[in-house]
């Protein structure tokens, strides 16, 4: 089923694609086109290496990522056992052989890199390590996610890696002169991802160049453009800065023209921080787009597949001017715009509609509940009895760890609950262990070098990871992995995998994001200090969303994939890419 | 309570909020309470504020004292009255200055300021006993409506709250009541003139219900940051004791020693250990947290003690556990002892593997053990269960106990209820009054730790409705059958013994505030009863002449009772429905329904505009219609309205 | 004579009404400055209405007295210094009226820092004059407290160059007068951390604003975020310990931290009278724990009964941590520490 887009997407739009789209793209269109172009490529390679005669090991190495695709594709039987995969995988091959002629030996070392490399994220994907299926890549994998890595294997494992990567990209290379035009076409649809690599408008907002795009752009889809509020700390000009008070809805006509109602309310839901924390704006997110599909249908003379991307486009924009995007929702929206565009034409209307619910539904339970599953799992054997625990803010992940190892595992452990102001997240995390019964304790981030002698281990929570390793989160979280490391208590950072993220930073200015600064004012015995400060010119209010740990204050980090220190990021994400194809 | 007794607490909240002359009312052990006074810092010289006692045995409420201080004209100007066992860090002064301030707005109008704490519901400081909750102006923080909650399922408020003029009225259920109330000299006053104020809510209610009649009214200042509880039973003394050791009542932690005593001054660390003076810890004992030790106390090896207080010179053995134990000064505990959310008072010995499950209580100088197990809930004092009569706090005793030693001679104890080298007897109750032990055992530990149904019971018990059947229904509709009864018992008896008709106004005021009846009920069963009452007399023969003959003179009497009832308009209103619905029942006698409002009239209980605007109400049944079709009755207003005409005529000229 | 008697009383009502007043913390944000000042007034009063024949016994009720005072509140510990100092100053004045020189005197003490106990002489011969030297000195001692802030105030350009980013935590008045000084010849920019719960580090950036110095507020959260772009760190402090360490408004650990990790350099203000001779202990004495209340409101409702709230106001921070000291005698590093404790207190005065 899933190789349809494979073949198709050679074939079916080739005549199609409009070539002259590509100019106004603009100068990044470079990268964009090179990088599709290799994708387009990577896609026709399948086929154009069939006709060449290599294509059993590419075939075998597309068939296993195949096999991959397959499980995130339709993972309703997401614990596939062994031999049901291995079965899937060999009637693939056939059909292969069936429609390759003659097969060349040729591309023998990609398979022993392609064939492990896929084998090995599956492994993990699935909830339950024991009936993981570990094909080419050793015994020792299926136990990987439990038992953590070594660096030893880490690195052979990213040589694989490496070798892989490297025998496709010659592959591809190849064919690029040909692939190129067929590859063409997708360029329209596959631009979407490639915007990760552009510079986000919101951390552009001092260059004036950016800002009027961006409003072009906003007028051009019907989006109302959103006022920054207040005078900014000049460290952050380039950020934007809203206020609370005046959500976008405000500018907006009801009913909104092109804004879906439900965009509109989880719009606001998460300008109002309603809906906050990474893991719920994702969920929420895609929940609307399900939505959205749903109610979407295709007009007239029109094509789906890139219709809908199109349709999607002033929505996402307008939920950015709500509030920038987390890492989570790029990635996830980056996935639905490849899966939409991936779909291939034959499908009917509605049946396209189901699939990408279906899609999404799958993605929502394997990135975020399954991912959240196998992590608490592989964390307990972090947790042990008696150990102190220290907590900051409300990560969704950390708290499920926490309570399932007290529920399930029956660990006897305290939890010392950090917060900060002005969010006063850790209190709606205590609310939730205490409910559980788990002994917490209750302190400001400013009492920490108070209460972490007692303390053996820290548990955080991640916004995202960015490809340096260096963990972005909750403002405070930096701090709090500072002050451990000085007192000596190993740090563990929970993250699942989706939240990885390309970008790399090793402060926490050039991108961050500034909350409603009118949050600081506190009400003190009747008296708000900080009442009239915007009048005030020379009084700046900072109230810093984000911030990043560099790689070195945090000892291990707790993915889907098992136990990785977090300079191991690259890889995962190398693996992913592959996984995505 | 944390070492230190709890009036030390109340008087050092008094003096840190600037008090400066403190009367200390007591009946019940004055003695004991004066002596331990005059110890104490506050009848040293340098001491800000003077203590001075007032000792009788004839206080049985907060009604006797208040009226005794209004007797003895003790207070002058405005007073802060607390009962003593407020633990407090609560800082009158603003709350005073709007007191002040709404008393020089309009004159003596505002009687009574009282403090709330804000805290949600399921606070553990919210004593069950007295939850209430409260309408309050928002604008004004005026209260219009105080109801306890406890035991009832629904609450009614009465219309006239959201009918008034007040724009926004606040229904309140997070609030925590402090009985710290800033009160003016007149709150004594209201005492004496109401002989049947008791509590500090007889008040209350009282003042609430007739305000337009007295113009009195009351106000509320709600505190969020300050600590401010009462101790009414031993789970509040557990939650205010676990409090005071966790800092909610800062600057009043142990640490401070406010009562400046030398044997009173601790030592505070991680997780809230407070270690008095030379206390020794055995080897591989651990205080875990929230632990207040008191000096000289030995404590043994391979301890587990959390969320305790342990008194002073207290001797406790290997491998016992503490949770949630209160022990008094000089306890003995021996080895393998396991103590649970329970109190041990003053010179108990508890012998070895005895365990107390939660909320025992052992009163002073028990002896327990060896090797039993008391059940929840079980109370052994030296008091031999046949004569414990009025003193319902003999755990807390033990000025009793010398007298009781001779006694032990004769009266054996019972081994099984305290071990075979156990001395004290079981508190249990013989069979006739096996009620109010419940009663009194759920005083102890209040109502919270009981289940549901039992909870109800004691609330219906602590309502004091006598007859069970009022239990079944929702309380207020029996009320206001049995409270018409009575009324119309009084009445009676009034007529038989011509009583004079303000007597019959306070029995009836009485019963008012006794079944809490508001204005409206009031006035409709008065109406009621006093149209039914002729036909009690003349039963068979319902003739509507002689029906108002036997009812003239009746009303004649008690005109005075009416008049003292009635009052503004809505009154006039209610009693005229009131007639109205009389009559409807009893459509034989209709005809005589206009001289009846024409007597009201004469009597000058009823005014002619409400009448007239009665008359015209629309909205009424049809047989209402037809009662106003009685020509009589027409004939009855056409002569008011003409009535009216000329008077304005007159006016004119 | 019948007025001693009640200035005796009045007197020790002054006393009551100050230790209550410790007890109950102070009363808000106490000054310490203030603290200081009261501590001598009442000392003054003391010895001048106080029954003393020698400088021994007179010594001995101040010692009586002060431990009382320093017991009420020991995180206070300007008390027990102004007491130390004005003990201190009694021996000088019984040294000199002895006939001691002043100079002997400071080569003494350093003598006795080193063999501590050696020769204690006995202050029993009583001196008419003593009593009116010792009420000199001591007023002496309150004039040097009226100026130690502008003191500190006066070295600001001398740290401080043009356009920096300064951090800062909390509200310090020295600080303040600082950086206010400095604003007046240079401009720079300050970041204050709030400090919660209690939020004075609101009030410090609304007064330095009022001063159009640029200053931005921000949560405690940020510090380590935004230490990167700091290139200074000027707090002030409760007191110094001995050993050079600080016992300052909690979140002052993790600043220093962030400002080591940075290696930005941390400036510690602070007058002399702050410098106590204590040491660090485990058992946090002059330690300061408030209400929950002003973590977590009472509001939280029932959770509060299973959950342990800490509020401490205060962290303590290592002395590796700290790069300078500013007293109103000059900048000093906390290893110099001890020698200005051996100038300030007499050694035998440590323990009182």
């Amino acid at each position: 089923r899933h190789r349809a887009p494979g073949g198709g997407c050679g074939t079916g739009p080739a005549p199609r694609g409009p070539p002259a789209s590509a100019p106004p793209l603009g100068p990044l269109s470079r990268c964009s086109r090179s990088r599709c172009g290799l994708r387009g490529c990577r896609a026709g390679a399948g086929r154009s290496a069939g006709e060449r005669g290599r294509g059993r090991g590419r075939g075998r190495g597309r068939g296993s990522v195949r096999g991959r695709g397959h499980i995130s594709v339709c993972p309703q039987v997401p614990e596939l056992s062994r031999e049901e995969k291995l079965q899937l995988r060999k009637e693939k091959k056939q059909q292969k052989k069936k429609k390759r002629s003659e097969k060349g030996p040729a591309a023998e070392p990609p398979e022993q890199g392609a064939a492990p490399e896929p084998g090995q994220p599956r492994g993990e994907l699935t909830p339950h390590p024991s009936s993981s299926l570990t094909l080419a890549d050793g015994p020792n994998d299926g136990e990987k996610p439990t038992g953590g890595k070594s660096k030893a294997e880490l690195r052979a494992e990213r040589r694989a890696k490496q070798e892989a990567e490297r025998a496709q990209k010659q592959a591809k290379k190849a064919e690029l002169g040909q692939a190129a035009t067929p590859a063409k076409p997708r360029l329209t649809p596959t631009e979407p991802p490639t915007a990760v690599k552009r510079l986000p408008e919101h951390v552009q907002v001092d260059d004036p160049a950016a800002l009027r795009k961006l409003a072009k752009k906003l007028e051009r889809q019907q989006v109302p453009l959103r006022q920054d509020y207040g005078t900014k700390v000049n460290l952050f000009s380039h950020l934007h800065q809203y206020s609370r008070k005046k959500p976008l809805t405000q500018q907006m006509s009801i009913p909104s023209t092109v804004i879906h109602p439900a965009v509109v309310r989880l719009g606001l839901q998460y300008s109002q921080g309603i809906i906050n924390g990474s893991n719920a704006r994702c969920i929420a997110l895609l929940e609307v787009f399900k939505q959205l599909i749903r109610d979407y249908s295709t007009p007239p003379n029109e094509e789906l597949s890139r219709d809908l991307v199109a349709k999607l486009k002033p929505h996402i924009s307008f939920l950015n001017q709500c509030r920038p995007l987390s890492v989570s929702m790029g990635n996830a929206i980056k996935f639905l715009k490849k899966e939409i565009s991936c779909l291939p034409d034959t499908l009917r209307e509605e049946e396209a509609k189901e699939k990408l619910q279906s899609t999404i539904d799958n993605y929502l339970r394997e990135k975020i509940v399954l991912a959240a599953e196998a992590i608490s799992k592989s964390a307990f054997e972090k947790i042990n009895d008696h150990d102190v625990i220290l907590v900051y803010g409300c990560s969704s992940l950390v708290n499920r760890t926490l309570c399932d190892a007290h529920m399930q595992k029956g660990r006897a452990f305290r939890v010392i609950v950090v917060d900060s102001r002005p969010r006063l997240e850790g209190r709606e995390t205590l609310r939730r262990l205490v409910r559980k019964g788990i002994h917490c304790t209750y302190v400001m981030i400013n009492a920490i070098s108070y209460v972490l002698p007692e303390v053996s281990k820290v548990l955080l929570g991640a916004h995202a990871l960015l490809a340096n390793g260096s963990v972005m989160s909750r403002v405070g979280t930096s701090q709090i992995a500072l002050v451990s490391k000085a007192y000596n208590v190993p740090v563990l950072v929970c993250c699942e995998t989706y939240k990885f993220c390309e970008r790399v930073q090793t402060d926490s200015f050039v991108s961050n994001e500034l909350d409603d600064p009118d949050d600081l004012i506190v009400l003190r015995k009747g008296q708000a200090q900080l009442g009239g400060w915007s009048e005030n010119k020379s009084l700046r209010l900072l109230n810093l969303v984000y911030d990043v740990t560099p790689p070195d204050l945090v000892d291990l980090v707790i993915t889907d994939l098992g136990m990785i220190p977090c300079t191991s990021v690259p890889v995962v994400l190398r693996v992913k890419n592959v996984d995505q194809q | 309570m944390a070492n230190v007794a709890m009036i030390d607490y109340t008087l050092e909240f008094l003096t840190a909020t600037g008090v400066e002359e403190t009367f200390v009312f007591c009946c019940w052990k004055s003695a004991e309470i004066k002596e331990h006074l005059q110890k104490s810092k506050w009848c040293r010289h340098t001491s800000p504020n003077t203590v001075r006692f007032v000792t009788s045995d004839l206080y049985r409420s907060l009604g006797d004292v208040l009226r005794d201080v209004d007797a003895k004209s003790l207070v002058r100007s405005d007073f802060i009255l607390v009962t003593g066992d407020v633990v407090s860090n609560f800082n009158i002064s603003t709350a005073l200055e709007e007191h002040k301030l709404r008393r020089k707005m309009e004159k003596n109008v505002s009687v009574m300021t009282m403090i709330f704490k804000e805290s949600s519901p399921g606070h553990h400081a919210r004593c069950k006993e007295d939850d209430i909750v409260i309408a309050m102006d928002s604008a004004t923080n005026r209260v219009l409506h105080y109801q306890r909650t406890q035991g009832l399922k629904r609450f009614r408020f009465p219309m006239s709250l959201f009918q008034n003029s007040i724009e926004n009225v606040e229904v309140r259920h997070d609030l925590l009541d402090c009985h710290i109330s800033i009160c003016s000299p007149q709150v004594a006053e209201l005492f004496t003139d109401n002989f049947d104020y008791q509590t500090r809510d007889d008040f209350v209610r009282g003042l609430l219900v007739n305000e337009e009649v007295l113009g009195n009214q009351i106000h509320m200042h709600v505190t969020t940051e300050e600590y401010g509880a009462h101790i009414c039973n031993l789970l509040m003394y557990e939650a205010v004791c676990s409090d005071i050791i966790r800092r909610w009542v800062y600057p009043l932690t142990p640490e401070m020693n406010f009562t400046d005593d030398e044997n009173q001054s601790y030592t505070h660390s991680k997780h809230n250990i407070y270690r008095g003076v030379d206390v020794s810890l055995g080897h591989g004992s651990v205080l875990e947290e929230n632990v207040l030790i008191g000096q000289g106390t030995v404590v043994g090896s391979d301890c587990s003690i959390t969320n305790s207080v342990i008194g002073q010179n207290c001797k406790i053995g290997d491998k016992v556990i503490l949770d949630g134990a209160f022990l008094w000064d000089n306890v003995r505990i021996a080895d393998n002892v396991e103590i649970i959310h329970s109190v041990v008072c003053d010179n108990v010995e508890v012998k070895e593997k005895v365990k107390l499950k939660p909320r025992c209580v052992l009163s002073s100088q028990v002896v327990v053990g060896p090797g039993i197990t008391l059940s929840e809930g079980t109370v052994i004092s030296l008091h031999p269960p046949d004569e414990e009569e009025e003193d319902d706090d003999q755990f807390s005793d033990d000025s009793g106990v010398n007298k009781e030693e001779n006694k032990v001679k004769l009266k054996g104890y019972n081994k099984k209820d305290v071990g075979s080298e156990g001395k004290g007897y079981l508190w249990k109750a013989d069979d006739k009054n096996e009620e109010d032990e419940e009663e009194q055992r759920q005083s102890l530990w209040g109502p919270a730790v009981h289940s549901e149904e039992e909870s109800e019971s004691d609330s219906d018990l602590s309502m004091g409705s006598e007859e069970p059947d009022s239990r079944a229904a929702s309380p207020q509709l029996d009320d206001i059958k049995v409270f018409q009864n009575e009324v119309l018992g009084t009445l009676q008896r009034g007529e038989e013994e011509n009583i004079s008709c303000d007597n019959l106004v306070l029995e009836i005021n009485s019963l008012k505030y006794a079944y809490n009846i508001g204005l409206k009920e009031m006035m409709q069963v008065l109406s009621k009863v006093i149209l039914e009452f002729p036909l009690q007399q003349l039963d068979a023969n319902l003739d509507s002449q002689n029906y108002f003959s036997a009812l003239l003179p009746l009303l004649k009497n008690w005109t005075p009772l009416f008049k003292n009832y009635i009052k503004r308009a809505s009154d006039h209103l209610n009693a005229l429905f009131a007639i109205e619905e009389f009559f409807l029942e009893h459509d034989s006698l209709c005809t005589s329904i206009a001289k009846v409002l024409m007597t009201f009239y004469q009597l000058e209980i009823l005014e002619e505009d409400v009448i007239l605007n009665w008359f015209s109400l629309r909205d009424t049944s049809d047989k209402g219609k037809q009662l106003r079709k009685n020509q009589r009755l027409q004939k009855f207003i056409q002569w008011l309205e003409e009535a009216e005409e000329e008077s304005s005529d007159g006016d004119q000229d | 004579m019948p007025g001693a008697a009640e200035r005796g009383a009045e007197l020790r009502e002054q006393m009551e009404a100050f230790v209550a007043r410790l007890r109950g913390g102070g009363g808000g944000r106490p000054r310490s400055e203030d603290t200081a000042r009261h501590t001598l007034a009442l000392l003054r009063k003391i010895i001048a209405h106080g029954h003393w024949g020698s400088a021994g016994e007179l010594m001995e009720l101040i010692r009586a007295e002060g431990r009382r005072m320093a017991a009420a509140q020991p995180s206070e510990t300007t008390v027990g210094n102004m007491v130390r100092r004005v003990l201190k100053v009694i021996r000088e004045e019984y040294g000199r009226l002895r006939g001691r020189s002043e100079e002997s005197d400071q080569q003494e003490s350093l003598h006795k820092l080193l063999t501590s106990g050696g020769l204690n002489e006995d202050f029993n011969t009583s001196y008419p004059t003593l009593k009116a030297n010792v009420i000199e000195a001591i007023n002496e001692l309150l004039i040097e407290l009226e100026g130690t802030t502008d003191n500190i105030a006066m070295q600001a350009l001398e740290h401080i160059h043009s356009n920096e980013v300064i951090m800062t935590i909390g509200y310090s008045r020295t600080v303040e007068a600082f950086l206010k000084e400095a604003a007046r010849k240079r401009k720079f920019q300050v970041i204050v951390a709030e400090c919660a719960p209690f939020c004075q580090g609101h009030e410090m950036a609304v007064r330095l604003s009022k001063e159009n110095i640029e200053t931005t507020v921000m949560s405690d959260a940020a510090i380590f975020a935004v230490m990167s772009r700091v290139n200074k760190v000027i707090i002030g402090t409760k007191t110094i310990l001995a050993n050079g360490a600080l016992i300052a408004v909690s979140g002052t650990h993790t600043l220093a931290l962030a400002a080591k990790h940075h290696s930005t350099p941390l400036i510690v203000c602070a007058p002399m009278f702050k410098l106590s001779p204590q040491f660090p202990n485990e058992e946090d004495s002059f330690h300061k724990f408030v209400s929950p209340q002003e973590v977590l409101p009472f509001t939280e409702g029932e959770i509060l009964a299973k959950i342990n709230v800490h509020c401490p106001v205060f962290d303590y921070v290592p002395p590796e941590l700290i790069t300078l000291f500013i007293s109103n005698i000059g900048g000093n590093a906390p290893s110099y520490i001890y020698r200005l404790m051996s100038e300030l207190y007499h050694p035998d005065d440590y323990e009182l």
